[in-house]
């Protein structure tokens, strides 16, 4: 059986497990993407949510046959750009952070709406962060940082 | 607009999420955040599927306040303030939907989660 092949935060790999094993599990466990978190295991919580050729997707719900060819940006890749410098700026210093298991799906649900939308409406930023469940903010803090970053980052996107 | 009294902030930001996030909360657990039982007692709701917590898109207009007051007997004059923000918003919610349907003196309500469905069996009781 051939190898999965497919790009990792910008670097080739090859895969040698089934097809059938989830991306989620093989992102955590295989390549050690730690900021890849599994909540619910069926696409309803976006912690495992990663870019796949940009789009926004829940891990949980890929299989690795579905991947082969594809890009994959998870946190760890995304980290290295002045995006995530401005947005992690933001999120700190509105402090939209509070337990963190929602975050890297939030940080990646914020990429992927600015790279289509440099310049969102406060409701436009609802929508895009709402499959991403968060317990501890209430929201408005997120959806603060994403506006001030898209603000201040003009350009960046 | 919900207001608080945690003596002194010690991280403002940090609280006011706390207070906002909790407030959210209360809100999802006066509405729809309903757990079920079957007959031997084991909860139903085994997912986000079954079991709703509000998203972004649910989010009313909250601004959360504080009241600051430095707190004598608290580290650094802070209080506590963790699960506060979870006691108002229920009462209040349910108020609000009483009031919605006509007053308590019309529908006395008196528990929670009081979803759409409820209001609407509510409704209909009016109608028979």
């Amino acid at each position: 059986m051939d190898d999965i092949r497919f790009r990792l935060n910008a670097k080739d790999v090859a895969y040698a497990g089934a097809a059938t094993d989830r991306l989620l599990d093989v992102l955590r466990d295989d390549y050690d993407m730690k900021s890849v978190k599994c909540g619910c295991k069926e696409g309803e919580c976006g912690a495992c949510a990663v870019l796949i050729d940009g789009v926004l997707t829940n891990s949980c719900c890929v299989a690795m046959g579905a991947v082969d060819g594809h890009e994959i940006v998870t946190v760890e890749g995304y980290r290295e750009t002045p995006r995530f410098a401005k947005l992690s700026e933001k999120f700190a210093e509105l402090s939209a952070v509070q337990c963190g298991f929602c975050i890297p799906g939030m940080i990646l649900a914020a990429e992927a709406l600015l790279c289509v939308n440099p310049h969102p409406t406060e409701d436009e930023v609802r929508e895009a962060i709402s499959g991403n469940i968060c317990r501890c903010t209430g929201y408005n803090a997120i959806v603060n940082a994403i506006l001030n970053a898209a603000k201040e980052g003009d350009g960046l996107w | 607009m919900s207001s608080f009294d945690v003596g002194t902030p010690v991280d403002y930001n940090i609280v006011v999420g706390q207070m906002e996030g909790g407030f959210l909360q209360g809100i999802g657990y006066a509405s729809i955040e309903k757990m079920d039982y079957d007959n031997k007692g084991r909860i139903r709701n085994n997912s986000f599927t079954d079991y709703l917590v509000p998203t972004s898109m649910d989010v009313p207009n909250m601004k959360a306040v504080m009241h600051v007051e430095e707190y004598p007997d608290g580290p650094y004059g802070a209080k506590g303030a963790g699960e506060l923000p979870l006691v108002a918003p229920p009462p209040a919610y349910i108020e609000a939907v009483e009031q919605a349907l006509g007053g308590a003196s019309v529908h006395p309500l008196s528990r929670i989660p009081f979803s759409t469905e409820d209001v609407i069996l509510e409704l209909n009781k009016e109608v028979s």
